[in-house]
């Protein structure tokens, strides 16, 4: 049941990031073309897309967690002779729910810090932009504590060049 | 000098562990915040800032034409054009595989991407005329470095944002051209020798005509990358314009002209761009922590200091850089990479005289030659993947690749003009 749910959310949100890839695309070309063929860019453009990036890259990141498609060296383990292979995979996924919750706490304290900052040309604050890091630290420690406790091996991939 | 080793020793442990690199880079940071009792909330305002830039948003988007050209497949076309081209030179094959990862690289700058498009695309045909898979698999993961160094390139961009401002990407895209097409020429030449001795087949010229028909075919692909130089010069558009422009462009292209981008490759392309955006840009964020906290500790400074003594002579100083270079590139990834060594490396080069985009087109090329060495070399990973033989095999008879990497390596430190002439005659 639990392994569903989290296999449909990190779906979900890979998803919603390859929309907001499609939106940043979309955004920033209407730019140019309004730019040049109406003689006037729209001020919000730049921004908006901006934002969608930042939401992509935490939302996604969360998923890449589940998923396990984050960059990662997986030679060092996979030479580990059991039982000390699964232990460091133990170990590593202990310190992803680390970082996940120390970046729900200090994104929390980020957010609250700018929740008042104007972004200019939008009716929104820093804060509220920022509002996606707590959340994706939260569920980052939620997906790797379910790698946890079903022993698994983290999967990763090699490269992104 | 002892927080900067703990933190880089923190950081073996973790990538060692098999926690993801920027996890790792994000927790050995913040250990040493804790040391230097910074709060810690510092940490997640560095990432924010660290993916709070304009500029950043032109590499999902090259990511991503890049994707949406490979779906609509632009390897077969430009396979087809290098084989009525160079098919019937010495080395047969591999001179087509050479010649199409660079057209290749003039489309997508993912040398990853390159090297399964191409691996898969001539590897069987390879196989079937009686080339060895060791062969393909040197021949396909060397040749696709020089996608690095043709523009678009995404991780040219990652290095614009990690040297700071004032370095014009236009200089940089362009700067890479001559250093990218002398890259694939020495391949070409390594390819030709070990080809004849090894006694492969060449194909027979097919005459003028198919050519012609081959290039105009490939032709709508290749534009990508005039449009974006053309339009970056001209200032008609930013560099992130420019990538969503060719985005737009590609769209067009792939589903009107090749037609094959149907529904599911739509999707496919925009999923895989993403999931490879979500890569960089996460370590992107944490990198740019680790970074404040490498300045914070005075790192370029310290390590400045070390190498006085070699500094009287910048060719040494430079040779001493990509060295380093080439050793932390066979443990680690391109993009952090880039990230982490560009503040270090990138004052203590101009301290000697080399211009940031000449040291652009180095580091890629240097950070390029890890991806093609074990034990972290994705691009050899995926090259040996697609052919099916083990890293091993392929490793036997790869050498020659590395010297004429090298080589055109050593002659980007040497000769400043290769990287700086083009972007003066054009500015």
């Amino acid at each position: 049941m639990a392994e569903r749910a989290i296999s449909l959310i990190s779906r979900g949100l890979l998803l919603m990031s390859a929309l907001a890839l499609a939106l940043m695309m979309a955004i920033l070309t209407w730019q140019v073309f309004s730019r040049y063929l109406l003689g006037d860019s729209p001020a919000w453009a730049e921004q908006a897309a901006l934002i969608l990036m930042i939401w992509m890259t935490f939302l996604g990141s969360a998923s890449g967690i589940a998923d396990g498609f984050h960059i990662r060296i997986v030679e060092g383990v996979t030479s580990l002779p059991q039982p000390w292979r699964s232990r460091a995979v133990k170990v590593a996924n202990l310190l992803i729910i680390l970082a996940g919750i120390m970046i729900l706490i200090l994104g929390s304290e980020l957010v609250g810090a700018t929740w008042t900052n104007a972004v200019p040309t939008l009716p929104v604050t820093r804060g509220m932009v920022y509002l996606v890091i707590p959340f994706s630290g939260a569920l980052m420690a939620a997906f790797a504590l379910q790698r946890l406790l079903r022993g698994e091996e983290i999967v990763g991939s090699a490269g992104s060049a | 000098m002892t927080l900067i080793l703990l933190l880089l020793l923190l950081l073996a442990i973790l990538l060692y562990l098999g926690v993801p690199v920027a996890v790792s880079l994000f927790l050995s940071a913040c250990a040493i915040l804790l040391a230097l009792d910074i709060p810690l909330v510092v940490a997640v305002q560095r990432m924010s800032t660290g993916v709070n830039i304009f500029t950043l948003m032109a590499i999902p988007l090259f990511i991503l034409a890049g994707e949406l050209m490979t779906q609509a497949g632009i390897a077969r076309r430009l396979v087809n054009l290098s084989e009525s081209t160079l098919g019937s030179a010495p080395g047969g094959l591999g001179q087509v595989t050479i010649l199409s990862s660079m057209l290749f690289g003039a489309v997508s700058g993912s040398a990853l991407a390159s090297a399964s498009a191409m691996g898969s695309a001539i590897g069987p045909e390879m196989r079937k005329r009686g080339f060895d898979a060791d062969y393909a698999v040197n021949v396909s993961t060397t040749a696709s470095i020089t996608g690095l160094l043709i523009p678009p390139s995404h991780n040219m961009i990652i290095y614009a944002t990690a040297a700071g401002t004032g370095i014009s990407i236009g200089d940089l895209f362009l700067g890479g051209v001559l250093p990218g097409v002398l890259t694939g020429v020495a391949l070409m030449v390594v390819a030709g020798i070990v080809a004849t001795r090894r006694g492969y087949p060449r194909g027979s010229f097919p005459g003028l005509r198919p050519v012609i028909r081959a290039a105009a075919s490939a032709f709508p692909g290749i534009l990508t990358a005039v449009i974006i130089l053309v339009g970056i010069l001209a200032g008609i558009f930013t560099p992130t314009e420019s990538a969503a422009i060719a985005c737009a462009y590609t769209l067009l292209v792939g589903a009107f002209v090749y037609r094959e981008l149907d529904r599911d490759r739509l999707r496919a392309a925009f999923v895989n761009s993403a999931r490879t955006t979500i890569m960089v840009m996460f370590i992107i964020a944490t990198a740019s922590l680790f970074g404040w906290v490498l300045a914070v500790l005075q790192t370029p400074a310290q390590l400045a200091e070390l190498l006085a003594p070699a500094m009287t002579s910048p060719l040494l100083t430079l040779v001493l850089i990509a060295v380093m270079l080439l050793v932390l590139g066979t443990f680690m990834d391109m993009a952090p990479l880039i990230l982490i060594t560009t503040p270090i490396f990138l004052p203590i080069a101009m301290q000697v005289g080399m211009d940031p985009v000449q040291f652009g087109v180095m580091l890629m090329l240097a950070l390029g030659i890890g991806l093609l060495t074990p034990p972290v070399g994705s691009v050899l990973f995926v090259g040996c993947a697609a052919q099916g033989i083990t890293i091993g095999e392929a490793l036997k008879s790869i050498w020659p690749f590395y010297l004429a990497l090298l080589f055109a390596l050593l002659l980007v430190i040497c000769v400043p003009g290769l990287s700086l002439w083009l972007p003066a005659l054009l500015a």
